[in-house]
């Protein structure tokens, strides 16, 4: 810090000024002839030396803002960077870092057949021939080893004699891509020079990737260059555009999960990474994340237009979904291009669910789960349980059905298997009277619905069945209610397969697909007629056989053959949400059930499920330039989407064309954090000012209510 | 002259002759039919005549005058114990402060005060001497019942304005020697001299049997002052300089004041005795003269 400036002395000058006004204006300026002083002796030594304190204090306030805000305004730090006027003075050491890692062999353009290292090495030329004949010259490559490949007189340099020639090759290696090393050395070498040299300049000619420009590390050293004493640090880029390894020219082409499924703890993952790009991708890093957890890595170097295939074996580590994601890391590690899918491990026990309308513990079918040494989630009416997606729901009452029908059919779609209870309704006088057939028709369009016995039972079911159709009609596929011998209906879709039969071959349990899932219907056992339906299955629990006929359904529902999920594809979801939307899932279960599913367009949507109501966190994947972020409020279970927009993952963006000088950016950054003292000093100034006028107006310390007495015009009696 | 025009406003002579009818009510008959009325007695200063009444003593018949009108008349003579009064007006520099609302300066209420009881005492027969005090006596004049002793006094009053500083201790003292008669003693002051300064002069003038009538001038923002900030208070006789922050020393000054003015009181009736040769009483200049001048002249006419 260089105080010896005429601002500087100005400030100090200035700073008289307080004691000046302290010493001469010190006394009260109104005076007021008095008759009876002597009554005020008493008080007016205690007056006194409390006033002169006031205004010793005042003077102190004055005197530090003025020498703050001389702080602040002469920026004593800036002096340093007039260290290039001392240029004239003597011989310059010329300390040049170039870079030659391999990012540096990319073309300048696509069109052009110029690297960005002789696009270097011409920036170079141009200051060698800045220098004087007799500046010393030093040149590190910044490479694998960080070479000083010369050092010597920079006229020697400049009319190109010098016996080192290597660096003005156009020779590319691979690199470490990092500069910091020779940076490092140039700092030496420097710090040694500088006892004999009058002024060093350290310039630094780079592409200045991503990595190197956002390196903490680099902008230290370069911040301890600058601060060197007689110093000066140039940033030199020779990069033209970012455009040349940027990470959108490198593409996932296409991801197979090899005979994967969820009954099997086991499978292989392949990926195929392909480089779309110009420029040679040097040990880039590739990574397989499940459930946000980075489970393995790889590395690989990709020619310009090469394809290369990576094969990871998974294994299945906890229940419920598995996010796969596979990510391709830029050479700077933040720009990512990364590909998620979805995997649906094999259901645990507790993975089963009931939705009823009474209360769990009546439901002889939770009843008998439990007998099974299943755990029921308490979805009573729940969406929250159903959001937890269980691999097996037990529909009981399937009028439930048509309040939460798109979280089922969602579920179903996704692989969940629901069982319906049909129970076994007698309301035939009442329904028969005000129900018409053309109603079943718009229920089932297209199909017939072959009527053999015409009954309350039938016409119970079709009712049920229109409830049910809230979930199947979003599907293009139709479906007809699972006939029984009972109703007397066929399945005319020929669909459905009977899973359950009783023992004269009439089946009662029939099944057919949705998606990934599976849509099991059981009807009550003929042999039971109540009037009731709730009752009805309350006399099913007295079944001696009905613990065992719900295990029988369920590994009816779950023993499906083998089926692999479609890895990456898209599903076309009807009930589209929108991302923005706040939802609140106590609501309804049909706009919050859209969430549970995997992939819409280009971007994946996807929800670690034990995290959805306890410590939900950035489960979302992006594509391109999306990103998505899930916010949830734990009190009251609402969660909401955000979407992004094109928001760069890259965090900054390094400096283009060739030539170009940074060291003014660099300077100026160094300057900004300087003027962050200085206006910090400023502030304080400004403060200690306030308090000043305040202390020089109020310093009487009176009490709110003296001021107010005071203002008020009336005095302590 | 235009001063003493003031003295006799019409505002005053009005407020004035109400007092007189007042004093007609005084059952002492020492004032009488106003403050005016003469006191007969047996010295040798004949008063005037009045008819012969049976009981008068034959002794004061005027027989000269029965000759020319054959009528009885008899003369009277004039009270030897007409009072004496001498007035001292504080005439220091600390007399002329003047409050922010005060119509006049504590001096010239003292003087329109003086003039007044002096023009009263001499409508009542009374002598009426004067002088102005600083640190010594000046302009002093005998009692006398001329009316001249009114036009010494307005000269006095007007022939210097206020300065010095005042001594009342050492004026007493002086007085004391100069008067050879018994005197109703009036002094006009804001007396802001160290009270135990006082005492002794007091006690030689009650002792030699004069009375003591103290009118202390206050101005009321010297009672409570209104300055609402930091000044410097400069002092009019002495000229030093004092800082006063009022929110910090008005309450000291007050209750300095107060009790400065308490101690006087207190002395002050302690010397007065059982007679109450010597009393105090307060003029504020920023009241009303004529209530404030009845109670000086109520005093008077109680005998101080």
């Amino acid at each position: 810090m260089q105080f010896l400036q005429f601002s500087m002395l100005a400030w100090a000058a200035a700073s008289i000024i307080p004691f000046l006004l302290s010493r001469y204006r010190r006394l009260p300026k109104q005076r007021l002839d008095w008759s009876a002083t002597r009554f005020l002796h008493a008080s007016a030594q205690r007056s006194e030396k409390r006033f002169n304190l006031q205004q010793w204090l005042v003077l102190l306030l004055r005197a530090a803002a003025l020498l703050l805000v001389g702080l602040a305004v002469a920026e004593p730090i800036r002096a340093t960077s007039d260290a290039t006027s001392e240029r004239q003075r003597g011989q310059k050491f010329l300390c040049v870092i170039i870079d030659r890692s391999a990012s540096t062999g990319a073309l300048t353009t696509l069109e052009s057949d110029v690297t960005l290292l002789q696009t270097a090495k011409e920036v170079l030329d141009t200051e060698l021939r800045k220098a004087d004949a007799d500046d010393l010259l030093a040149v590190y490559l910044a490479d694998q080893t960080n070479n000083l490949v010369y050092w010597g007189d920079a006229i020697d340099a400049m009319n190109k004699t010098d016996s080192m020639s290597d660096w003005r090759s156009n020779g590319m290696k691979i690199a470490t891509e990092s500069i910091v090393p020779a940076v490092q050395s140039a700092i030496s070498e420097a710090s040694r020079e500088l006892s004999t040299i009058s002024i060093c300049d350290v310039i630094i000619v780079s592409d200045f990737s991503k990595a190197e420009w956002s390196s903490p590390t680099l902008k230290v050293l370069v911040d301890q260059i600058a601060s060197m004493p007689k110093t000066t640090c140039r940033l030199i880029s020779s990069r033209q555009s970012v455009e040349a390894e940027s990470v959108e020219n490198v593409s996932i082409a296409s991801v197979r999960l090899d005979g994967f499924n969820y009954w099997k703890d086991r499978t292989n993952l392949l990926t195929e990474i392909r480089n779309s790009g110009q420029t040679m991708l040097i040990d880039r890093i590739i990574q397989l994340q499940v459930d946000g957890q980075v489970r393995d890595t790889r590395t690989l170097s990709l020619k310009p237009g090469e394809t290369k295939q990576v094969n990871w074996s998974l294994e299945r580590s906890r229940a419920f979904d598995q996010s796969v994601e596979v990510s391709f890391l830029g050479e700077d590690q933040l720009e990512i291009d990364n590909h998620r899918y979805l995997v649906i491990p094999r259901m645990l026990d507790d993975e089963v669910s009931v939705v009823a309308d009474f209360e769990d513990d009546s439901i002889p079918v939770t009843t008998a789960l439990r007998s099974l040494g299943l755990k029921p989630q308490d979805s009573q009416m729940n969406e929250l349980a159903l959001l937890k997606r269980p691999r097996l729901i037990h529909v009981i009452d399937p009028e439930t059905v048509s309040l939460v029908g798109d979280s089922l059919y969602s579920l179903a779609v996704n692989g969940a298997n629901l069982v319906i209870w049909l129970g076994n309704r007698t309301v035939p006088d009442v329904w028969q009277s005000s129900y018409d057939l053309s109603t079943h028709k718009s229920v089932f369009p297209g199909r017939s619905l072959k009527r053999q016995k015409w009954d309350g039972d039938e016409l119970a079911e079709v009712v049920i069945a229109s409830e049910v159709s809230e979930f199947v009609s979003q599907t293009s596929d139709s479906i007809a209610i699972p006939m029984s011998r009972y109703w007397g209906v066929e399945d005319v879709t020929g669909d459905w397969l009977s899973i359950l039969s009783l023992s004269d071959g009439t089946g009662f349990a029939f099944q057919r697909r949705i998606g990934n899932g599976s849509l099991t219907w059981v009807t009550t056992p003929p042999t039971l007629s109540t009037s009731d339906e709730d009752n009805a299955w309350n006399y099913i629990a007295n079944w001696p056989t009905f613990v065992p006929l719900v295990d029988s359904i369920n590994m009816a529902a779950i023993n499906q053959p083998q089926r692999n999920y479609e890895c990456g594809q898209t599903i076309n979801w009807n009930n589209s949400f929108d991302i923005n939307e706040s939802v609140d899932s106590g609501v309804s279960m049909q706009s919050a059930a859209p969430r549970l599913l995997v992939l819409k367009d280009e971007f994946a949507v996807q929800f670690d499920r034990p995290g959805i109501y306890e410590n939900v966190t950035q489960q979302g994947s992006s594509s391109g330039s999306k990103m998505q972020k899930i916010g949830v409020n734990a009190d009251s279970d609402d969660f909401q989407l955000e979407y992004l927009g094109n928001e760069s993952i890259v965090q900054s963006q390094p400096p283009v064309g060739p030539g170009q000088v940074l060291d003014q950016s660099v300077q100026s950054n160094r300057l900004s954090d300087a003027s962050g003292l200085f206006k910090y000093l400023l502030i304080v100034a400004i403060v200690l000012l306030c308090l000043e006028m305040i202390a020089s107006t109020w310093l009487t310390f009176e009490s709110p209510r003296s001021r107010l007495n005071r203002l008020s015009g009336r005095f302590p009696q | 002259m235009a001063e003493s025009q003031n003295y006799f406003s019409p505002e005053l002579i009005a407020s004035l002759g109400g007092l007189r009818l007042r004093a007609a009510h005084v059952a002492d008959g020492w004032v009488a039919g106003g403050y005016s009325t003469k006191r007969y007695g047996n010295s040798v200063d004949f008063a005037d005549h009045k008819s012969y009444s049976p009981g008068d003593d034959s002794r004061y018949i005027d027989w000269k005058l029965h000759a020319r009108s054959d009528r009885y008349t008899v003369r009277r003579f004039q009270d030897e114990s007409n009072r004496h009064f001498q007035f001292l007006i504080d005439s220091s520099a600390s007399m002329s402060f003047r409050g922010s609302d005060a119509v006049w300066s504590k001096w010239q209420c003292a003087c329109t005060i003086a003039v007044a009881l002096a023009t009263i005492c001499l409508k009542g027969g009374d002598a009426v001497g004067g002088c102005r005090y600083q640190e010594i006596l000046q302009d002093w004049f005998d009692a006398s019942r001329s009316n001249q002793a009114m036009i010494q006094l307005i000269q006095s009053l007007e022939s210097r304005p206020t300065s010095g500083v005042a001594r009342l201790s050492k004026v007493l003292d002086e007085t004391a020697i100069r008067l050879s008669r018994r005197t109703c003693l009036v002094v006009l002051s804001d007396i802001i001299d160290p009270v135990v300064d006082l005492e002794l002069p007091m006690a030689r003038l009650i002792e030699a049997g004069h009375q003591i009538l103290f009118v202390r001038i206050v101005d009321r923002e010297e009672e409570q002052p209104k300055s609402s900030e930091v000044r410097l208070f400069v002092d009019l006789e002495t000229k030093a300089e004092v800082v006063f922050d009022p929110l910090t020393d008005c309450k000291s000054y007050m209750d300095a004041f107060k009790s400065h003015a308490n101690e006087f009181k207190t002395i002050v009736e302690r010397f007065g005795g059982p007679q109450k040769n010597c009393k105090v009483l307060s003029v504020i200049t920023q009241d009303p003269i004529a209530p404030q001048l009845f109670r000086i002249l109520d005093q008077v006419a109680r005998g101080v």
